[in-house]
């Protein structure tokens, strides 16, 4: 009797088998997606050490070669000047003694302090009112509550390109912050009409609804205000939601491009954030009209930028992570 | 805690309150994209002179990042907000100003020009290239001749090539003789070059990899042209752009291109033998090993090819001339006129844009201003300045070649505008009396035209699509463009 219990070494060989040819497929799938996902990047990090002859050249080397033997180079050899360039600009000198620019310097610094500053804001904005709303709609009851969050949802079907022409047209009919060349203004059309947003306020509404309503009723018994509420027990409970919606909202502002090429005029490069500045600062190198010969410089630029959000990923991980598997959704 | 959220939550409506009152003076915005036109207007100062001439207005350049299409597309969307932040003046191509005039914005420039305290004299008028001129006519059916735009950064297209190849191969002396003028020229020329590669000519000029100090092997080579051509990989000359191909080399060759019957409606007219033997023409050379579209070599503009010598000859803008330079293989570049296919047909486009004023609820004072900074930008010394600045593009007026700093920079030009002074030099003695500057009518539509038959182009000399099949391909495609 007890012998059946175990399974007979040949079907727990097969079983061992079977699951290591399982085992070994899911690997190797995994092991493939995650090269379609990181030779992009292994290839920007690669190109921005390139020289630019390299970027040109018929033939493409993987890693960076030079130019006088042909071989592969060692780290410490490939250009990391190209990084040095985009933030002191490439100038050389003619017969004359006269200095040009061959490439004017990006202002990193400036686009970093303005998407820290507007991002802060946007995330700060963004949390207070999705936290009041959320807490609204799944814990006060008052007439059409639900009709009004419907109507809330229905707006998340319209894409959020459309609104971008809708919030331009209110903003450039009812102030002057559009293109303004006042950069507190320009703050302002940047920060405004983001600090709301209906899927975070839906996305905390759900973990706001899981809170059993014991809790509320016990608070109320002790005479506590629903505002205290939501700040004594809500917002604890619901913190990895919140931190998530932070995360979120913070990386949203960084990869933002079509608001702030909007309503940002490019014509003070102090205003730019870091999408469009990117744009901006490498069309001096490569016209729209001319050949693009300055890929690696453009690549370098593409890895300064995408350094910061990168590490705060890493940092971050479990907590982005642990919201987006529990939502099952990504804003 | 609780007093925080309260301080917090009113600071954030405060900013909302900010920024309602506003001290009404002239403003003049000025909506331009960014790169290299941004930065000359930016360094030439314009504006702060402007201002300083004219006490009361304030110019506002607005940068569009992005290029003209985004422009475009912005300048659109402004006019549809409201006037507060639409351009006064704006850069942009005919069939960009044929969208603001169907949208009743754009302002007919003619009552300025006429006027005779802040107008144009006939003299100023003739002074412009009368080409570029043109190409701001015919918005209006009743009034065909009003001007709607003036030129404000114009470019062509040159014949680029490398000029120490051409000395190795025909002598110090005799070079210059045997640079092209026309395509039958180009032609036997191509196939001589080829047969002096094939010969290895020019193997022995152009170090590819260079003596390494570190070991002790001799291992320098030089790049061997001829391998390249046993490889398939050296086709002496190359067209840049398929668009500008397609519709220059049809006028050359005496055939249609498109026509309009006004702004809002052209029609495409190429299907006709003289194109199409153009087109089999080119896939005859292309066939021969002798010509080649930019995609043919793998990259989207064939100074690639150039700089890799793969290629000596190019056409190309002349806003681009200076990235046939390589940082790789020494050699000097030299520029030409495009070729021709007949004498009386010696057609070249004419590029590049214009500027238009726009009127959403601007007060005449507001319209005056515009032309008036309009005006002082087109200033002969202003343009020259300009073109100088930017390199590529030409001064809009005669009289700007005749500019002192401007006769400096044709002759003794600084080493960083060699190449395109030369290209100025052709502009100024070959294309303004000798060539014929064309510009295709522009109406809404004529930029999707555009595009599709470079696709042609490309369709016939990169995927080897036979002739008649490309051209019945791209009028299924263009069928809304055909007149029934």
């Amino acid at each position: 009797m007890e012998k059946e219990l175990y399974l007979n070494p040949q079907e727990l060989r097969k079983f061992k088998i079977k699951t290591g040819i399982g085992r070994f497929f899911i690997y190797l799938f995994t092991i493939i997606m995650a090269l379609f996902i990181l030779i992009p990047f292994l290839w920007m990090l690669l190109s921005s050490v390139k020289e630019t002859w390299e970027i040109t050249a018929e033939q493409v080397t993987f890693l960076p070669t030079s130019l006088t033997t042909g071989r592969s180079l060692w780290p410490w050899d490939w250009a990391w000047d190209n990084y040095g360039n985009l933030l002191k600009g490439i100038t050389r000198i003619d017969e004359s003694g006269r200095e040009y620019s061959v490439f004017d310097p990006i202002p990193f610094g400036s686009m970093f302090l303005n998407t820290i500053v507007v991002g802060f804001f946007t995330t700060l904005g963004t949390t207070v009112t999705t936290i009041l709303a959320a807490f609204a709609f799944s814990r006060l009851n008052f007439k059409g509550r639900d009709t009004i969050f419907a109507i809330m949802l229905a707006t998340m079907m319209i894409p959020g390109e459309v609104f971008v022409i809708t919030n331009y047209m209110t903003l450039s009919k009812y102030t002057y912050w559009i293109k303004s060349p006042v950069h507190f203004e320009n703050y302002l059309a940047l920060i405004v009409p983001f600090i709301t947003s209906v899927f975070y306020t839906f996305f905390l509404r759900q973990t706001f609804k899981q809170i059993p309503n014991e809790l509320y009723l016990a608070a109320k018994v002790d005479g506590t205000t629903d505002f205290k509420y939501l700040l004594k027990v809500m917002i604890p409970l619901g913190q990895a939601t919140i931190t998530t919606i932070i995360i979120l909202s913070m990386i949203g502002t960084w990869n933002a491009y079509i608001w702030p090429r909007f309503v940002t005029n490019a014509e003070y490069t102090n205003q730019l954030l870091v999408s469009n500045g990117l744009m901006v600062g490498l069309q001096g190198a490569s016209e729209t009209t001319g050949p693009n010969s300055v890929l690696n410089l453009q690549m370098a630029a593409s890895t300064m930028v995408t350094i910061p959000l990168l590490i705060t990923f890493f940092l971050l991980k479990k907590y982005i992570l642990r919201g987006v598997s529990r939502s099952g959704i990504k804003g | 805690m609780k007093k925080n959220l309260v301080l917090l939550l009113f600071i954030l409506f405060a900013f909302t309150l900010v920024g309602c009152k506003r001290d009404k003076g002239i403003t003049v915005r000025f909506g331009v994209i960014s790169g290299q036109i941004s930065q000359a207007i930016e360094r030439l100062q314009f504006k702060q002179r402007f201002e300083d001439a004219n006490p009361g207005v304030t110019v506002e350049i607005v940068v569009t990042s992005g290029g003209y299409d985004e422009l475009r597309k912005q300048t659109i969307l402004d006019i549809n907000s409201g006037n507060r932040v639409t351009p006064d003046l704006v850069l942009g191509y005919p069939d960009h100003f044929a969208e603001y005039f169907g949208g009743g914005v754009l302002v007919n420039l003619q009552p300025y020009i006429d006027n005779e305290e802040y107008g144009y004299s006939q003299a100023e008028l003739d002074d412009f290239v009368e080409s570029y001129l043109n190409e701001n006519k015919g918005f209006d059916n009743d009034n065909p001749n009003d001007i709607y735009g003036l030129p404000f950064n114009k470019s062509s297209e040159v014949m680029i090539f490398n000029k120490t190849a051409f000395e190795i191969m025909f002598g110090e002396e005799g070079w210059e003789e045997r640079v092209p003028t026309t395509w039958e020229e180009l032609e036997t020329l191509a196939e001589e070059i080829i047969e002096k590669v094939e010969d290895g000519e020019l193997d022995d000029h152009w170090i590819e990899t260079a003596d390494n100090p570190d070991t002790e092997k001799n291992e320098e080579t030089k790049r061997s042209i001829s391998k390249l051509l046993e490889e398939d990989k050296f086709v002496p000359f190359g067209y840049d752009s398929s668009g500008n191909g397609f519709i220059t080399l049809t006028r050359q060759w005496g055939g249609a291109y498109t026509e309009r019957d006004n702004v809002a409606k052209g029609y495409i007219l190429f299907d006709n033998p003289k194109s199409k033997e153009m087109m089999s023409y080119l896939k005859d050379l292309n066939e021969r090993g002798i010509f080649n579209a930019a995609a043919n070599y793998g990259s989207t503009y064939c100074s690639d090819a150039l700089k890799d010598l793969r290629c000596l000859i190019t056409v190309g803008s002349t806003a681009g001339v200076r990235y046939n330079e390589s940082d790789k293989y020494e050699y000097e570049l030299g520029v030409a006129p495009i070729p021709y296919k007949e004498a009386d047909k010696k057609f070249v486009i004419q590029q590049g844009t214009n500027i238009g004023i726009l009127d959403v609820k601007n007060s005449e004072e507001e319209l005056l201003a515009a032309w008036k900074f309009l005006k002082f930008m087109l200033e002969p010394e202003n343009t020259a300045a300009f073109a100088m600045e930017t390199g590529g593009y030409f001064p809009v007026r005669k009289s700007a070649y005749e500019d002192e700093e401007y006769q400096t920079y044709l002759s003794n030009p600084s080493d960083d505008k060699k190449a395109y002074s030369q290209a100025a030099n052709i502009a100024l003695n070959f294309y303004i009396e000798d060539y014929t500057f064309f510009v295709d009518p522009a109406f809404i539509g004529s930029s999707t035209i555009r595009d599709q038959v470079g696709n042609l182009f490309d369709d016939v000399l990169v995927n080897k699509m036979e002739v008649n099949a490309a051209y019945s391909k791209y009028y299924r495609a263009l069928q809304p463009y055909v007149r029934s």
